[in-house]
Order: C-alpha cells, then sequence, then structure tokens
C-alpha cells in the first residue's frame, strides 16, 4: 500500500517461545483474562461511575483482542466509538442522576441467583454456536495480507455487487438521524413546560 | 504488528509515568496533619451546601449524543475519503457517479439531522 | 512474522551490536531468535526512552516560553531572577511541585481521583509515538495513524470528566462538564478536517502523508489546494485551540469564575500530570498541523536549486521541530490576544458555525478533486 515504506527491518521468524503455546496465544489468554476481570468488575462494582471506568479498560482489552486477530480497523473502531464515544455519552448521562455515589445498588440475594443462570444459560448458547466454525477447529488466520486495511474496507463498503454493502451503509444513516431524533424528542422540554417557565420568570 | 506491540507499550507508559509521579508526590510531599479544614473542599472559603455531585442539565446529555452521532458518521467516511481520489481517477472497479451519489445520500441524511436540531432548538445553550 | 519498526541508523545498530554482543554467551542458548527479539527489546526502550525525553522535557521549555511570550506580549519581562534570564525558574517549579503535599479532599473519591491524570496522560504518549519526526524517526509507523490520534483523543476526555466528579466539588464537576462538552464538540470540527487532509492526501498514516508533500512549498497541503488549504489549516487552528482547552477556548478553566476547573482539588504531582499532558498536547497538535499541512520534516525548498540543496543539507528533526516551534509561538500569541468567549458563544460557534463551514469544505475539497483530479 505505502511504496515509499520499505522498511529495511529485520525479519523475525514465528515467535517460537518453548511453550506448547505460541507468544500470540499467551497474549491473547493474557488479555482476555484482563477483559474478563474488568467486565467483571463492570458489572460488580457498587458505584455506576466507577463501573464505566472498568467498562473502558474491558473496551480497550477488547480492541487489542481484535488486534491480536489483525482486524485492525475494527480494533480502531472498537477504540474510537466505544471508548471515545459511548463511554463519554455514558459518563455524561450518569452525571444527570442525581444522588450518585451513595449505595443505591444493593442487590438481592435471589437475583444474583437469576443473573447468573440466565448468564451462564448465554454462554451455552454462544459456545454451542461458535464451536461448529470450521475456522475455528483448525486454528489457522484465514485472513489474508491487508484484508482489514481502509481499501479493501471502502471498496465493500461503497460496492454495489452481490458482496457490497452499500445498502447497510446507507442504513447506518438512517440509524444515525433516528437516534438523534427520538433522543431530541425525549430530552426536549415540551410547549407546556417552555411556556410555564416563561410565566414563573414573568 | 510490531508497531501495535510498541503501541501497547506505550498505551501503559503514560499511565505509569502518571502513576510514578503520584507515587513519587505521596513520598516526598511534606504531610500535615489531616484537619476538617483542609480536607474541605474549596469553595472559596464558603462552607459546601448539599451534595457537591449535583444533577445537571440534560443539555450536555443531548451534545454528548450529537457527538457520538458525527463521531460514528466520521469513522464510516475515514476509509470512504481515504480512497477517494482512487476512485474518481477510475482505478477502482467502482462508477464514480454511484459513489459520489452514495456519498451525497449519506452526507444529506445525517446533515439533516443536524438540521433538524438546530430547528428544534437544541443547538441553543441556555 | 513481524518486523521490528526502529529503522533509523540507531535501531540498525543496536540491530548489528546485539548479535556480536551474543557471542559472548555460552553457545548453548545462543539463537537468532533471542538475538532479534533482544534486539527489538533493546530498540523499543530506546523509543520509550526517547519520547519520554521529548514530552517531558518539552514542558518545562514550554511553560519558560509561554510565561515569556505572556511577559513580553503585556511589556513585562517575565521570569528574570533565577539563573540567565530567569531559565531555571522552571526547573526550581518542577522541584517545588514534587514536594508538595499529595492528599484528596474529604469525599473524594479516592480511586478515581487519582486514576484520572493516568487516564489524561494516555493519549499524547500515544499521539507522540504516531508521529514521524524525521524520515525514519518513527515510534509506531501505523497504517491508520490519523483515525487512531482521532480515537484515543477520547482518553483525555474521560480523564477530565472522571478527576472533576471524583473530587467532591462543585467548581471542579462544572468546569470538568464544561470542559467534556467543549471537547467533544470541538473535536467533531477536528475530526471533519483531519477527514479532509485524508481525503486530499489519500492516506491515513502519517508517513505517507507527509512524503505526499514532498517537493517546494507550494507542494504542502496549506497551499497544494488553493485557498482551501489555507481555509482548512485555520479551521484545524481553531478547533485544536479548542480541543486542547488552551485560551481564548479556557472556559473549563476560567480562573474568574470557576476558580480553575477540573484540576481545583489537585495539587502535588497528580496536578502536574495534568498540566504536563495539557503541555504535551499543544506540542501533539502543534506537530500533527506541521505534519499535516506544513510538510512535516521537509524543508521549505522554493525551487532554486542553489537554495534548496542548503536547506536539504539541515536534518529532518531540525525542521521538524523549527515548525513545531513556530506553530507553540502561533497558539501562544493566540492565547494572549485574544478575549475568551462566554459557553453559550463557544457552543453557538461549533455547532452553528464551524461544523457547518467544515461540511461544506469538505464538499469543496471533493468537488476540487472531482474537478481538478
Amino acid at each position: 500500500m505505502f511504496p515509499n515504506l520499505n522498511l529495511p527491518g529485520l525479519q523475525l521468524p514465528d515467535l517460537p517461545l518453548a511453550f506448547p503455546m505460541g507468544g500470540m496465544d499467551i497474549a491473547f489468554y493474557v488479555v482476555a483474562a484482563v477483559m474478563l476481570f474488568t467486565a467483571i468488575c463492570t458489572v460488580a462494582v457498587k458505584n455506576i461511575l466507577q463501573s464505566a471506568v472498568f467498562l473502558i479498560f474491558s473496551f480497550v482489552a477488547t480492541a487489542i483482542l481484535y488486534l491480536l486477530l489483525h482486524a485492525e480497523f475494527i480494533a480502531l473502531a472498537q477504540v474510537m466509538v466505544y471508548v471515545g464515544g459511548v463511554v463519554i455519552f455514558v459518563v455524561f448521562t450518569i452525571l444527570l442522576t442525581s444522588h450518585l455515589g451513595e449505595d443505591a445498588f444493593a442487590t438481592k440475594i435471589p437475583r444474583v441467583f437469576a443473573a447468573f443462570a440466565l448468564s451462564i444459560a448465554f454462554v451455552l448458547v454462544m459456545v454451542k454456536c461458535i464451536l461448529p466454525t470450521p475456522e475455528l477447529a483448525s486454528g489457522a488466520v484465514s485472513s489474508p495480507e491487508n484484508y482489514s486495511g481502509l481499501e479493501p474496507i471502502a471498496m465493500r463498503l461503497l460496492g454495489y455487487g452481490p458482496d457490497g454493502f452499500i445498502i447497510p451503509f446507507e442504513v447506518v444513516s438512517i440509524l444515525l438521524l433516528m437516534t438523534l431524533i427520538c433522543a431530541i424528542t425525549v430530552a426536549r422540554k415540551s410547549k407546556d413546560e417552555v411556556e410555564k417557565e416563561k410565566a414563573v420568570q414573568q | 504488528m510490531s508497531e501495535y506491540i510498541i503501541l501497547s507499550i506505550f498505551l501503559f507508559l503514560g499511565a505509569f509515568i502518571a502513576a510514578a509521579a503520584t507515587v513519587v508526590g505521596l513520598l516526598l510531599g511534606y504531610r500535615t496533619k489531616n484537619t476538617k479544614n483542609k480536607m474541605a473542599p474549596y469553595e472559596c472559603g464558603m462552607e459546601t451546601i448539599g451534595n457537591a455531585r449535583i444533577q445537571f442539565k440534560v443539555g450536555y446529555y443531548l451534545f454528548a449524543l450529537l457527538f457520538l452521532v458525527f463521531d460514528i458518521e466520521a469513522l464510516f467516511l475515514f476509509p470512504v475519503m481515504m480512497n477517494f481520489r482512487e476512485i474518481m481517477a477510475g482505478h477502482t472497479a467502482l462508477s464514480p457517479v454511484i459513489v459520489i451519489a452514495d456519498l451525497a445520500i449519506f452526507m444529506a441524511i445525517l446533515v439533516s439531522g443536524l438540521a433538524y436540531a438546530w430547528k428544534k432548538g437544541i443547538l441553543k445553550w441556555e | 512474522m513481524f518486523v521490528p519498526s526502529i529503522t533509523n541508523p540507531v535501531g540498525d545498530f543496536v540491530r548489528e551490536m546485539v548479535p556480536r554482543l551474543a557471542e559472548y554467551l555460552p553457545a548453548s542458548i545462543q539463537s537468532d531468535t533471542l538475538n532479534s527479539i533482544v534486539a527489538f527489546l533493546v530498540n523499543a526502550l530506546i523509543c520509550v526512552i526517547a519520547v519520554c525525553a521529548v514530552n517531558i522535557g518539552s514542558a518545562p521549555i514550554l511553560i519558560y516560553m509561554e510565561r515569556k511570550v505572556c511577559a513580553h506580549v503585556q511589556c513585562r519581562l517575565g521570569p528574570m531572577r533565577l539563573g540567565w534570564h530567569g531559565t531555571i525558574q522552571t526547573i526550581a517549579d518542577v522541584l517545588k511541585m514534587l514536594f508538595k503535599e499529595v492528599y484528596a479532599p474529604s469525599g473524594a473519591d479516592k480511586l478515581m481521583f487519582y486514576l484520572a491524570p493516568l487516564i489524561v496522560l494516555i493519549a499524547p504518549f500515544i499521539v507522540c509515538a504516531l508521529i514521524p519526526f524525521g524520515r525514519d524517526l518513527v515510534v509506531a509507523d501505523v497504517s491508520m495513524g490519523i483515525p487512531l490520534i482521532i480515537a484515543v483523543n477520547g482518553f483525555g476526555v474521560l480523564g477530565i470528566l472522571l478527576g472533576g466528579w471524583s473530587s467532591n466539588n462543585k467548581y471542579s464537576l462544572l468546569g470538568a462538564l464544561r470542559s467534556g462538552a467543549q471537547m467533544i464538540s470541538y473535536e467533531i470540527s477536528f475530526t471533519m478536517i483531519l477527514l479532509f487532509v485524508v481525503m486530499i492526501s489519500g492516506s491515513t498514516n502519517l508517513m505517507s502523508i507527509t512524503l505526499g508533500q514532498e517537493g517546494t512549498i507550494s507542494d504542502w497541503w496549506i497551499f497544494k489546494i488553493p485557498v482551501l488549504g489555507i481555509i482548512a489549516f485555520i479551521l484545524f487552528f481553531i478547533s485544536s485551540t479548542a480541543e486542547m482547552n488552551r485560551a481564548p477556548f479556557d472556559i473549563a478553566e476560567a480562573e474568574q469564575e470557576l476558580t480553575g476547573g477540573y484540576h481545583t482539588e489537585y495539587n502535588g504531582t497528580p496536578f502536574a500530570m495534568f498540566y504536563l499532558a495539557e503541555y504535551i498536547a499543544l506540542v501533539t497538535n502543534s506537530a500533527l498541523a506541521t505534519t499535516c499541512f506544513l510538510g512535516g520534516f521537509l524543508p521549505p525548498c522554493i525551487g532554486v536549486a542553489f537554495v534548496d540543496n542548503y536547506l536539504n543539507m539541515v536534518p529532518g528533526v531540525v525542521w521538524f521541530f523549527a515548525k513545531v516551534f513556530f506553530m507553540i509561538w502561533c497558539y501562544m500569541m493566540v492565547r494572549w490576544t485574544f478575549v475568551r468567549p462566554r459557553v453559550d458563544q463557544l457552543m453557538d460557534f461549533e455547532w452553528k458555525f464551524l461544523l457547518p463551514v467544515n461540511l461544506v469544505l469538505l464538499i469543496a475539497g471533493a468537488a476540487y478533486i472531482v474537478v481538478c483530479g
């Protein structure tokens, strides 16, 4: 893609660390453990703003997982939309609520059990769905070089052929517009309220 | 890949430096007794009334949402814009006319969202 | 599988030296793989030290520069007592900062209070690792450089919001929220301008954006696209000033109204970290402006072979930092020249003027590409 950048670097072979696993596998397990730990902290912490902080770390760890899969653009989207957008949005939303930082969330025991049962059932369903994937069994990286670069993504995104995503691309903008209109409708003061306020001021 | 390995080192570097500086400050710093007045939040000498974590108006929420919408839009536009010149020059399989029409619709829908917010007076800071 | 990305002579030197030194080890543990991993780690360490030196070293210089520029704008002399023209003053300030007491006020959320400076400092270091300082001086030559810079900018906003909330102070919270709202609003126009740059240069990699400006001074992106380039540069300048929370867009810290904004309750080294992040952001934003508009590390050639030969003899790093300091000087002059707008004027300016203008600029740029190729 960048012909000017023939990096005269020293080529490293596959990281053949003397384990049953390669370096990438170790990195995967470490990052996945961090992600799971922060995700558990997100739901377990009492203060919602603290759980938003743990959510950041969980999202960053997920982004690193995507990077390990060579999905650069998805990792970038994860950081840009979730860390840079959604978490900030969540923090703003949390600050809208009052009585933060007080122990507002004392969960009752039966609820915890129900939550556990539900999440375990969900995990089982996910495992059942993912296991038959052929790539998973072989463990081979199926994506060719530069598969997730910006150029192929643009070609697929704007492509109008059978493998193009032009309709989803347009639907995204409609979805964003819908979000905007819904939020404005919910948050905007109704006419009565505005008039009431004016009356109070006068 | 090695770029990202170095970048992930840098992801922790800034945090590490800040943590180290905080620890150094805690170790070297001059200590005084934690009196009530010292620990009180600084409010120009006045006593704080009520909880400092007050509720905020909904305007911030709407601006955060607008930001989110445009952030996602920019994310989608990056790959498209990067290849815009190539597509226009006809070096790709895509037809320039269709791409332009496509982008025009995409932008028009989003701009209409902005225009709606403007018309409803959301962009006015009160 | 992966290539160490340090491609400068120093990196080559390390790669050459490590195998030679390894010969002194017992033969049983020698291997090419080990050598290259060690060389990679040594190179990474050199990168880390270099970036730390640039980042942490630039803060005292910039504080000194800011005080001098401010003083001379206001017909004062600035710091003069300590050292030659007050040069040791900032070092004394740093030392003083180290020995200040670090404590959280009562009612503060301790975990988040100490976590906020950490989060704030993440973004500037990553951005600094992405910027090409010279032809072979870039830490991480990532193909998606510009979107990554925009993505990590979110950490700064988060750090400020958390710092302000955790302090248990109304001024801090108000400052943090205003600051957050301002930063996210201006980040949109910041992103739009960078989209414009990506569109005209056809790349998101900062190195290829720089190399696309090779040639004379008229090949820089600011001049290459007539009129639009200059407009884009001015818009970038405005939105990056607001992004950094610098005056005249510093309503977040407005000393007269908010006693200091989100870092009111911070003292000692955590406070210094917020300050450091602000000054590194000044460097990185100037570096970004230099890379995207002013030709990065390329010399300002004018097309006359005799002059250009001399200009090309100066190393790229020198040109890069000369341009960066010129940009920083511009930011400082703006800071001490203009008055601060009100918060509603600021938001109106972004959403009702800057963003529409940005969209029009983007469309005009697209039209330029369609017409002129």
